[in-house]
């Protein structure tokens, strides 16, 4: 999934993933990226977890993400939403609606950017 | 009686699995998965009932013949070795070496007695070992008591069950035993087979803690030479020495091979190779079809499941051909599907005969011999010049099974021969494609395909006694199939992991045979000078990671690849690349370059 989405958005943007949401942590208390895509499921620390974290910090809050959801589920959507989320991709992505998401949030903010 | 109940069963399960390959619909892959699984059982249960209905209507015959003891030991273990090593039950064979080496009678259903108790054991014994004894006692002046036991060490049978284990369709201790795979018809009919035999079985046990059957068959003696020592027999076995004295070489033979997987044709080439056998191969059906219509081959042997055209499809189109070289050709079905039953669907579909994957050297050779025209196949002696291994190599090894590979097996599968071993390992490492390939198909969530390419990597890393990755993979396959998208996204990282360790393991066993990669600049120059890394550079490619700056230490590790490093280096170094590239994940490159 990673290597996926580095191959689609990693000409663009300066991309970094990662598979664990514990380390994704520590890098966001590193650098703050210009656009977050989140995946649900993740060992140690999951999505929503993660995205609360995010919502609840000062510096990270306006960040905004992009949340993956299997099948359109709409509990996770809905979820995912309250939580703070500015939008939702559905998987399997389709590229042409992952990049115009991506356009539209980036607003063309900075070229920095990144993804788990 | 038997083939018309099979028959609808097998074409329901093949219809079945038609569906579970080409439908896209979620919900009816998933009833489609149950289908099959149900199926299968109700194969199983059908063909013990078939058994026993023959024996109560007298029908089962106990047909005499004179065996190799140690065959019939050896077919065992080979049985029960993969069981057990599936649920990590360690297996111990005891064979008395005095046994008489041949031996006269129903070989054939003393292996089913004793599988359905080697079976049973492992079933119910969830950690720690079975056993297997076997002696004798002299009987009359040429027949012995034979003296089979199997022990295990697993939950045992309550004292007042004792007395219903050979009840029709008993499992005992039901409720906690409604898991267990199988009828309830095995001890039924292995007491039913051992009285047609005038043997007998006496029962052991305690409750959660084992039991040991003992069954005692008389068997007339052939040969009243010692049989010796199993071990060896098996360690022959383990080199392709024993049961192929006697082989062959058929220069003039031209075989056409059908499978879509690389690593399977290269496997039958490898295999075949001494017999100078000319292998002609074709990948799909498509290709299978053009070749027949060109030139003339003695033998066609035809992988079941491809895509596109599968092997029916394509046996039935071959039949539909008039005027063309290959009329009436022998065309042989290779397939996993090695269920009792299986056999007969295929030849009814018009296979003219059946081989299981993974393939057997000795099967296949038989099965040429038995196939090609008499006049171009000349048996020779066999040779010793193939690499001789010593049984000590057992031991040596024993350390790649922290890899999750059984070297013992992967070598089985190659008929003992090392360098055709490590021909498959050597591509079995280059096939970087597959790994894409996969994520893209979870990237679609194409599942169709998913489970097509991942049934590849478990056929190919069960070939290589990668056992833990195709077990995995088995489940990909299995999840896969039933559209499960969730599980393979979800246990993708799992299966990489694996893949990983198996690959590291493969590249040490190649650096410890003298193998080292192809590739020259991957290859030690001991000419040149040794390019050092100190433990300093490590800690400092590792502090970049930690620092998040991945690019700039990838650029790093890379650079270094290129110099003349030792092999543990590059091992070192590829492994940290292969977790920041393949598998995101920067604490275990971390973890690997600090040494931890």
């Amino acid at each position: 999934m990673l290597k996926m989405l580095e191959n689609i958005l990693g000409e663009k943007y300066h991309f970094h993933g990662f598979s664990k949401g514990a380390r994704a942590l520590k890098f966001l208390t590193y650098k703050v990226p210009s656009l977050l895509i989140l995946d649900i499921d993740m060992p140690e620390l999951n999505g929503f977890e993660l995205l609360k974290i995010i919502k609840n910090d000062e510096n990270l809050k306006n960040v905004p993400v992009i949340f993956l959801t299997s099948n359109g589920d709409r509990d996770h959507v809905i979820g995912a939403f309250k939580t703070g989320a500015n939008d939702y991709v559905v998987k399997p992505v389709k590229e042409e609606i992952l990049m115009e998401k991506v356009l539209k949030l980036m607003n063309d903010k900075s070229n920095k950017d990144m993804f788990f | 009686m038997s083939h018309e109940i099979r028959t609808p069963i097998n074409a329901v399960l093949g219809m079945n699995e038609m569906i579970l390959r080409e439908c896209k619909d979620e919900q009816l892959l998933s009833y489609a998965a149950n289908i099959q699984s149900s199926g299968k059982t109700l194969l199983f249960l059908i063909n013990d009932i078939l058994d026993l209905s023959k024996i109560e209507s007298g029908k089962m015959e106990i047909i005499p013949v004179e065996y190799e003891l140690f065959d019939l030991l050896l077919d065992l273990w080979n049985v029960i070795y993969m069981r057990a090593n599936e649920k990590n039950l360690k297996i111990n064979f005891l064979i008395d070496e005095t046994l008489p080496k041949t031996l006269y009678g129903d070989d054939v259903r003393v292996k089913q007695i004793v599988t359905n108790l080697l079976t049973n054991a492992v079933k119910y014994t969830p950690e720690g070992e079975v056993e297997l004894k076997v002696n004798y006692q002299k009987d009359q002046d040429n027949t012995i008591l034979l003296i089979i036991s199997v022990k295990d060490t697993g939950i045992g049978i309550k004292q007042e069950d004792m007395g219903r284990l050979f009840e029709d369709f008993r499992r005992l201790d039901e409720g906690k035993n409604r898991k267990i795979e199988g009828t309830g018809l095995g001890m039924n009919i292995t007491l039913s087979l051992l009285k047609l035999m005038g043997g007998d079985i006496n029962v052991e046990s305690e409750y959660q803690k084992g039991s040991v059957f003992t069954v005692k068959i008389p068997q007339k003696v052939v040969n009243n030479e010692p049989c010796g020592s199993f071990e060896k027999a098996r360690n022959m076995q383990r080199q392709g020495k024993l049961g192929s004295q006697e082989s062959f070489e058929a220069p003039q033979a031209n075989i056409l091979v059908v499978d879509d997987n690389a690593m399977n044709l290269t496997v039958f080439k490898s295999l075949l190779k001494r017999t100078k056998v000319n292998v002609v191969t074709a990948s799909s059906g498509k290709e299978c079809l053009e070749l027949v219509k060109k030139s003339p081959y003695h033998i066609i042997f035809m992988d079941h499941m491809m895509p596109e055209m599968d092997g029916i499809e394509t046996l039935h189109e071959i039949k539909k051909l008039t005027d063309f070289p290959n009329d009436g050709v022998p065309i042989i079905v290779l397939t996993a599907n090695a269920l009792s039953g299986a056999r007969e669907s295929y030849l009814a579909e018009g296979f003219t005969d059946f081989l299981t994957k993974p393939i057997d050297g000795d099967k296949l050779e038989k099965m040429i011999v038995y196939y090609l025209p008499k006049e171009i196949v000349h048996k020779k002696e066999n040779d010793d010049s193939q690499t001789e291994e010593s049984s000590s190599n057992k031991s040596e090894y024993d350390k790649y099974s922290e890899y999750g590979i059984s070297i013992e097996q992967g070598l089985s599968y190659s008929k003992g021969n090392l360098d055709v071993y490590l021909d498959l390992i050597d591509m079995f490492l280059n096939d970087d494609n597959q790994q894409d390939k996969l994520e893209k198909f979870i990237f679609e969530e194409n599942m169709n395909d998913y489970g097509i390419q991942v049934h590849a990597l478990k056929g190919n890393a069960r070939t290589l006694g990668a056992n833990e990755l195709a077990d995995i993979a088995f489940e990909h396959e299995k999840q896969s199939k039933a559209g499960n998208i969730d599980y393979v996204d979800q246990h993708w990282g799992e299966l990489v992991e694996k893949w990983n360790t198996a690959r590291e393991g493969f590249e040490q066993f190649c650096i410890d045979n003298g193998r080292i990669e192809a590739d020259e600049s991957e290859t030690v120059d001991m000419d040149r000078e040794i390019f050092e890394i100190s433990p300093e550079d490590f800690e400092a490619a590792a502090s970049l990671i930690d620092d998040f700056e991945t690019e700039k230490a990838l650029e790093m590790l890379n650079q270094w690849l290129k110099n003349n490093l030792r092999q543990d280096e590059r091992k070192r170094i590829k492994s940290a690349v292969m977790a920041l590239e393949k598998e995101f994940d920067e604490e275990k490159a971390i973890e690997i370059l600090r040494g931890n």
